[in-house]
């Protein structure tokens, strides 16, 4: 009974802790540094919100394919493209698991760059450990998103307006609570937290593809020339 | 904080159904875009009607669907005692329909493995139903040409039950329960032809009510538990019994002198309650 009750009271300060991030990021953020936070729960929050993502747009994309195989299969029948069918989970497991690398790449590099703006532009007092431990809750808006891609699924010309309504809310959304997290754990005003948590990182990502942009399309078109 | 809570258990919420989505949605849902005319499936009919079974009252429908969906509406068809329109796959196996015969009444077994299921009932004989999905939806609309005692709707593992119900429906019992998933209520009704109760249960999931009614002579009565999660409700001008973080209690204010009342009572087990609000304005 006691235990039973232990558990129910740390899932309940669970759903106290995702919903407090999103109504009342704030102050759940200075209650959970003053308790002290392990990195195990914002990296599961990544994995689960990314992977549901990833699952989500890979069932989407089956979806669109069998769709194709239907349309094709009047002509060609359903024998040989039957053989293509199997195949499908490949791409729900590929999706989900790129998800999740690629969330768990630019959560590291986001608390990264953030880390280094507001530590040694802004002079702020905070670690990157405490910042990254941070910034893995910022994942929580992105259930807005899992919404929007089941309604897709559900009717996806019905619901393609509420799934970009959903996604850009989500978006503001996590821009708030990553600048609420670099605002808090440097102790640094909002402006400053503001370009060290959105702005920096934007430069440096808009720089790198830029970067890579230039490299890839040298490389192509050298490659034609030649 | 317990805004907090129920927002937390409302991306629970999320979460968790879309887990389920993920692993049933190439299950029960079309195709997103359909080129041409779809030709996949196979449409068989059934159709029973007064001249068919002289003497019945009241019908008792018993209905299993292991995976898909199922769509009940009432029509003015008097003659009618069901209609219903099989939609399967090729492949499908072709469900099992038994009528059976009792005093004044008539018993109809239905044991289909999928499909989508569209039940069309007159408004001539009394019914009383348990219908299931195994896997899939539900949706119920309850027009003045409905006459039930009462309906058990559930999706047993996990799906969505939606009842509508309209003006001048009739029915004694509504006992709606989900698995896994959720339960929407629309009632669109300001008078319900007699005293009426609603039960609905969600395990796992969630379930809204869009609005209460408030009619002249029709009052209602609302009870709403969630054991882990929530109970989000917009009271408007309804008289609040109890009202704490899990359980909520409410009646309109003609409720006690109402000659028609109605009854509704709901339980999460993990999940929420939205009550006399829109979803998506929350």
């Amino acid at each position: 009974m006691k235990n039973e009750n232990k558990s129910l009271t740390s899932i309940t300060r669970f759903l106290e802790r995702l919903g407090g991030i999103l109504l009342e990021p704030r102050k759940t953020f200075y209650d959970m540094m003053q308790k002290g936070m392990s990195v195990i729960e914002p990296l599961f929050l990544i994995i689960v919100f990314f992977g549901i993502q990833g699952a989500l747009f890979g069932v989407f994309t089956v979806r669109l394919l069998y769709s194709f195989l239907d349309f094709l299969s009047q002509f060609a029948g359903t024998e040989p493209l039957r053989i293509f069918q199997g195949s499908f989970i490949i791409i729900t497991i590929t999706t989900t698991i790129s998800w999740i690398i690629a969330a768990l790449l630019i959560w590291i590099i986001s608390a990264g760059i953030a880390h280094l703006s507001a530590k040694y532009i802004f002079k702020g007092l905070g670690s990157y450990s405490q910042l990254l431990k941070l910034y893995g809750y910022a994942s929580i808006p992105s259930s807005l998103v899992i919404l929007g891609i089941m309604l897709l699924n559900l009717n996806l010309f019905i619901f393609f307006g509420i799934f970009l309504i959903l996604c850009l809310i989500a978006f503001f959304w996590i821009v708030v609570i990553l600048l609420v997290a670099v605002e808090r754990c440097y102790l640094i005003d909002p402006g400053q937290a503001f370009i060290s948590s959105f702005i920096v990182p934007l430069v440096v990502y808009l720089t790198l593809s830029a970067i890579i942009w230039s490299i890839f399309s040298s490389l192509l078109s050298g490659g034609l020339f030649l | 904080m317990k805004g907090n809570t129920i927002t937390g258990g409302i991306i629970i919420t999320i979460l968790l159904t879309s887990i389920i989505f993920t692993f049933t949605s190439s299950i029960f849902l079309e195709s997103p875009i359909k080129f041409g005319e779809d030709v996949s499936g196979v449409i068989r009919t059934y159709t029973l009607v007064s001249e068919d079974v002289p003497g019945a009252k009241h019908i008792n429908l018993n209905f299993t669907v292991k995976a898909g969906r199922i769509y009940i509406n009432f029509t003015d068809d008097s003659n009618l005692i069901y209609k219903f329109v099989f939609k399967q796959d090729k492949e499908a196996k072709r469900p099992n329909i038994e009528n059976i015969t009792f005093n004044n009444g008539l018993l109809v077994n239905v044991m289909a493995e999928s499909g989508d299921i569209k039940i069309t009932l007159g408004n001539n004989y009394i019914y009383n139903g348990t219908l299931r999905v195994g896997l899939g939806g539900i949706t119920a609309r309850f027009s003045n040409y409905s006459n039930i005692e009462f309906f058990d709707l559930s999706a047993i593992y996990a799906g969505g039950v939606l009842v509508d119900i309209e003006d001048g429906a009739s029915f004694d019992n509504f006992n709606l329960r989900v698995n896994s998933g959720g339960i929407t209520i629309q009632i669109k009704a300001n008078s319900l032809k007699k005293s009426s109760n609603i039960s609905a249960r969600v395990e796992l999931g969630g379930v809204i009510i869009n609005s209460i009614p408030v009619g002249m002579n029709l009052g209602s009565r609302l009870r709403a538990i969630a054991d882990i999660g929530g109970v989000s409700i917009n009271p408007g001008n309804f008289s609040i019994i109890k009202q704490t973080a899990n359980e909520v209690e409410i009646m309109t204010n003609n409720y006690l002198m109402a000659p028609t009342k109605l009854d509704i009572e709901i339980f999460t087990g993990l999940g929420g309650t939205l009550i006399n609000k829109n979803f998506f304005l929350s």
